[in-house]
C-alpha cells in the first residue's frame, strides 16, 4: 500500500484499477489465446447467421435479382445444370452466367457455400435456446432443491433421476410420427394444427427444441444443485441470516452470484452437445424439414452421393467441427479463468 | 437462577440433539448426537463470557443456538427478558439487530462476490436504515471505527489479509448498533501478533460502545485476557462457570484443572515446575455420551457415584458454578499434586 501511495499524487485516496472477482476471470481469459481464438469464431459464426441474407453467394457475386425472379432463398436456389459442381465451378445456367460455386454445388445444384451459411442459423438458434432454457430452469431449479434441502431436496432430484432415465430420443420420434400421421388423416385437432404450424414455420425446428428444452436442463440443475448446497454451508451466509435477510434474497444476492460461474461454464461446455443432437436428429430425418439447411441434413445429403461428390460433405463437416471445437474451448477457457485454484490472488 | 435486571441473556435447559438418520425415502432415526445437551448460561449486561472446551464440545453450537440459527431441540432463550422462543420468524428478524455473530473462518463469512461496502452496508439495507447516502456514511464511519482505511470501500475481501478480514467482519457485526455480540472464535485463525490486535479492538469497543459479548475459543490465555467470566463446557455440558480469576486461580472441576495446566507459562523458571494433569483418551463420542457425568470417562478422581448419578450444575461458592459430586466429598475435587509432572511426560 504504501508503495501505491508514494508513487501516487499527493491527493489522499491512491488511484488504483479497480480489481472485481469478474474483472479478474476476464483478464484471465483474455491471456487465453485460444479461449479468445473462439470468441471471435463464435462473434464470427452468429454474424453470419444474423447476416446470412448478405453473405450467401448470390447476393454477394451480385445474383439476388435471379433470387427474387425465382422467389426461391438462397439456401434452396436449385440448378440442375450444376448438380454436383466442383468447388469453384462455374454456373452452365444461362440465368447464373458467371456465378461462381466458390464450394462446390449438391446433387441438386444448390449452392454449399450459401447452405452452409443457413445452417449457421438452425445451429445457433438450438444453441440459444438450448442454453437459455437450460441455464434459466435448470439454475432455478437447482439453486431451489438446494436451498430447500430435505424431503424437497430429494424428491425435485428424483424428478430429475426420472427424467434422466427416459429415453428422450424414442419420445421425439413418437411424437413426430403421432403429429405427422394425424395430419396425414386430416383429422387433426386445433392444438395439433397449431403446433404443427408452429413447427411448419420454425422450418421443423419444434421439435428439436423441445427435445433438447427437456434434455438441456437437467445436468444443470444438478450443478446448481451441489454448487448450492456447498455455498449455502458458508458462514456468509449464515451471517446473512444472522442479520435477518429472508430466504429469496439470500437466494439471489448470497448464493446466485457464487453459483453463477461454474455454471456458465458447464453451460458452453454442454453447448456443442446440443448442437450435435440436433445435427444427428437431422442427420437420421427426424430434424429440420427437407429444404431447411442445416449441418447435419447436409452431411446426411452428402453421405449419400459420396462416391460421386466427396466435396460436398467437407463444407458442413468442418463448420460443424469448428463450431464444437470452439465452444469447447471457450468453455476451458471459462473454467481456468473462474476457477479460483489457479487465479493468482 | 435469580432475575437479574443486569442480565442481557438468559439461556435455560438449552439442548440442541442432531437426529443419526439412515435411508432417504423412509429414514428412520438409528440415534442422535447430543452437541449441547442441558445447558443454562446467564450473561450479563456489558460483560464478557468466554466459552472453552475441546472440539466438538458444543460451543459453537450453543452460540449459534442463542441467535437461532439453529433450530434448538428445547430449550428458553431470555433477550432482554423476550422469551425467542416464542416470536415467530418476523418478529425475530426485528430483533435481530441487536444481536450479532462474528464468525471463526473469515474467509468463508464474506462473501467474495461483494465488495467491503457492500457487505458491511448489508445490514443496513435490510432493515432499511436510511438512504444509500446515509448507508454509504454509516459504512465509512465503521471502516474508520475498526481500522480499515475508508479509500478500500471497493476492494473485495481476497485483496485483504486475515486480521483485516476479520475487522470487516466486525464491522459488519457493529452496523446495526448491537447490544450483544456472538465471537465464534474470533481469532483462531489469526496470526498470533494479529490476534492480540483483533482481541483489543474487541475489547476497546465494547468500551466504547457497551457491548455484551459471548466470546468462544480453545485458547485460554486469550480466554483468560478478554473475559469477565468463563465457562468451560465438556461434551455438550457446561462443567464449571465462574469469575475468570476464581477460574483459573482456583479451578474446581477436575477437567478445568486439567485445562488450566495445560497453559504455557511465558516464563521458563516457572514453565519448567509447571504441573501438568494428562487426560488420558480421547473425549467420547456425543452420540454415545457416558452415564451419570459425561467427564467420569476420563477424570482422574472419579468414583462410583459419577458413573451412576448425572451432577448438579450448582453454585458452590458464590457466583461459581460447578458441576462435580466430589466437591462435596472429603477429598474434594483436587488432582493430588503427584499425579502427573511435566517433566515425567519427555
Amino acid at each position: 500500500m504504501a508503495v501505491v501511495e508514494q508513487a501516487s499524487k499527493p491527493s489522499t485516496v491512491p488511484q488504483r484499477r479497480e480489481r472485481t472477482p469478474l474483472g479478474d476471470a476476464i483478464q484471465q481469459l483474455l491471456k487465453n489465446k485460444l479461449a479468445v481464438g473462439s470468441i471471435i469464431f463464435i462473434t464470427g459464426l452468429i454474424l453470419s447467421a444474423i447476416l446470412a441474407g448478405f453473405l450467401n453467394g448470390y447476393f454477394l457475386q451480385g445474383f439476388q435479382a435471379e433470387l427474387d425472379r425465382t422467389s426461391q432463398p438462397a439456401y434452396a436456389k436449385q440448378t440442375l445444370q450444376d448438380n454436383n459442381a466442383r468447388p469453384g465451378e462455374k454456373s452452365e445456367n444461362p440465368n447464373l452466367q458467371g456465378f461462381v460455386y466458390w464450394l462446390g454445388a449438391d446433387n441438386l445444384g444448390r449452392d454449399l457455400w450459401s447452405r452452409t451459411l443457413y445452417g449457421t442459423r438452425v445451429s445457433i438458434a438450438v444453441a440459444l435456446v438450448a442454453g437459455t432454457v437450460s441455464l434459466i430452469i435448470g439454475i432455478a431449479y437447482g439453486l431451489i432443491s438446494g436451498y430447500m434441502g430435505g424431503r424437497v431436496d430429494d424428491l425435485m432430484m428424483r424428478v430429475v433421476d426420472f427424467l434422466y432415465g427416459m429415453p428422450l430420443l424414442i419420445v421425439v420420434i413418437l411424437m413426430q410420427v403421432y403429429f405427422k400421421s394425424l395430419q396425414r388423416r386430416g383429422d387433426e385437432s386445433g392444438l395439433v394444427n397449431f403446433i404443427l404450424d408452429i413447427d411448419k414455420s420454425m422450418g421443423g425446428m419444434f421439435f428439436i427444441f423441445v427435445v433438447l428444452g427437456a434434455l438441456s436442463w437437467l445436468s444443470m440443475a444438478r450443478i446448481a444443485r451441489g454448487q448450492t448446497l456447498s455455498i449455502k454451508q458458508k458462514e456468509f451466509v449464515e451471517a446473512a441470516r444472522a442479520t435477518g435477510v429472508k430466504p429469496p434474497r439470500i437466494i439471489f444476492r448470497q448464493i446466485l452470484p457464487n453459483i453463477l460461474g461454474p455454471c456458465i461454464v458447464q453451460e458452453t461446455l454442454q453447448i456443442p452437445g446440443y448442437i450435435l443432437t440436433e445435427a444427428f436428429l437431422s442427420f437420421i430425418g427426424l430434424g429440420v424439414n427437407a429444404p431447411t439447411p442445416s449441418w447435419g441434413i447436409m452431411i446426411n445429403e452428402a453421405f449419400q452421393g459420396l462416391r460421386s461428390s466427396p466435396h460436398a460433405l467437407v463444407p458442413p463437416a468442418v463448420a460443424l467441427t469448428l463450431t464444437v471445437l470452439a465452444f469447447n474451448f471457450l468453455g476451458d477457457g471459462l473454467r481456468d479463468a473462474f476457477d479460483p485454484r489457479l487465479r493468482r490472488t | 437462577m435469580v432475575a437479574d435486571s443486569n442480565i442481557l441473556v438468559r439461556v435455560e435447559n438449552l439442548k440442541k440433539y442432531f437426529p443419526i438418520t439412515r435411508g432417504w425415502l423412509f429414514s428412520r432415526q438409528v440415534g442422535t448426537v447430543k452437541a449441547v445437551d442441558d445447558v443454562s448460561l446467564d450473561i450479563r449486561q456489558g460483560e464478557t463470557l468466554g466459552v472453552v472446551g475441546e472440539s466438538g464440545c458444543g460451543k459453537s453450537t450453543t452460540g449459534r443456538a442463542i441467535l437461532q440459527l439453529h433450530k434448538p431441540t428445547s430449550w428458553h432463550v431470555f433477550f432482554e427478558d423476550v422469551d425467542l422462543t416464542t416470536l415467530n420468524a418476523a418478529e425475530l428478524r426485528a430483533l435481530r439487530p441487536k444481536m450479532q455473530m462474528i464468525f471463526q473462518d473469515s474467509v468463508a463469512a464474506l462473501n467474495p462476490r461483494h465488495s467491503v461496502g457492500k457487505i458491511i452496508g448489508e445490514p443496513l439495507v435490510i432493515h432499511n436504515v436510511g438512504t444509500a447516502r446515509e448507508v454509504h456514511e454509516r459504512v465509512i464511519e465503521l471502516m474508520e471505527m475498526v481500522g480499515l482505511k475508508p479509500a478500500w470501500i471497493k476492494r473485495f475481501p481476497h485483496e485483504f489479509s486475515g486480521g483485516q478480514r476479520q475487522r470487516i467482519n466486525i464491522a459488519r457485526a457493529l452496523a446495526l448498533n448491537p447490544n450483544f455480540i456472538v465471537c465464534d472464535e474470533p481469532i483462531s485463525a489469526l496470526d498470533v501478533s494479529i490476534q492480540a490486535q483483533v482481541v483489543n479492538l474487541l475489547k476497546e469497543l465494547q468500551k466504547q460502545l457497551g457491548l455484551t459479548y459471548l466470546f468462544i475459543a480453545h485458547d485460554l490465555s486469550m480466554v483468560r485476557h478478554i473475559s469477565d467470566r468463563v465457562a468451560v463446557m465438556y461434551l455438550g455440558k457446561v462443567m464449571e462457570l465462574a469469575n475468570r480469576n476464581d477460574l483459573f486461580r482456583d479451578p474446581l472441576h477436575p477437567y478445568t484443572q486439567s485445562l488450566s495446566s495445560a497453559v504455557p507459562v511465558p516464563m521458563p523458571k516457572h514453565e519448567r515446575r509447571r504441573r501438568r494433569f494428562i487426560l488420558k483418551g480421547d473425549p467420547p463420542s456425543p452420540s454415545n455420551p457416558p452415564s451419570g457425568c459425561v467427564f467420569h470417562t476420563r477424570c482422574p478422581l472419579s468414583v462410583e457415584m459419577c458413573v451412576t448419578t448425572v451432577p448438579e450444575f450448582r453454585e458452590l461458592r458464590p457466583d461459581h458454578f460447578v458441576a462435580c459430586h466430589l466437591t462435596d466429598t472429603e477429598t474434594g475435587s483436587k488432582i493430588p499434586e503427584q499425579t502427573v509432572l511435566a517433566s515425567e511426560l519427555t
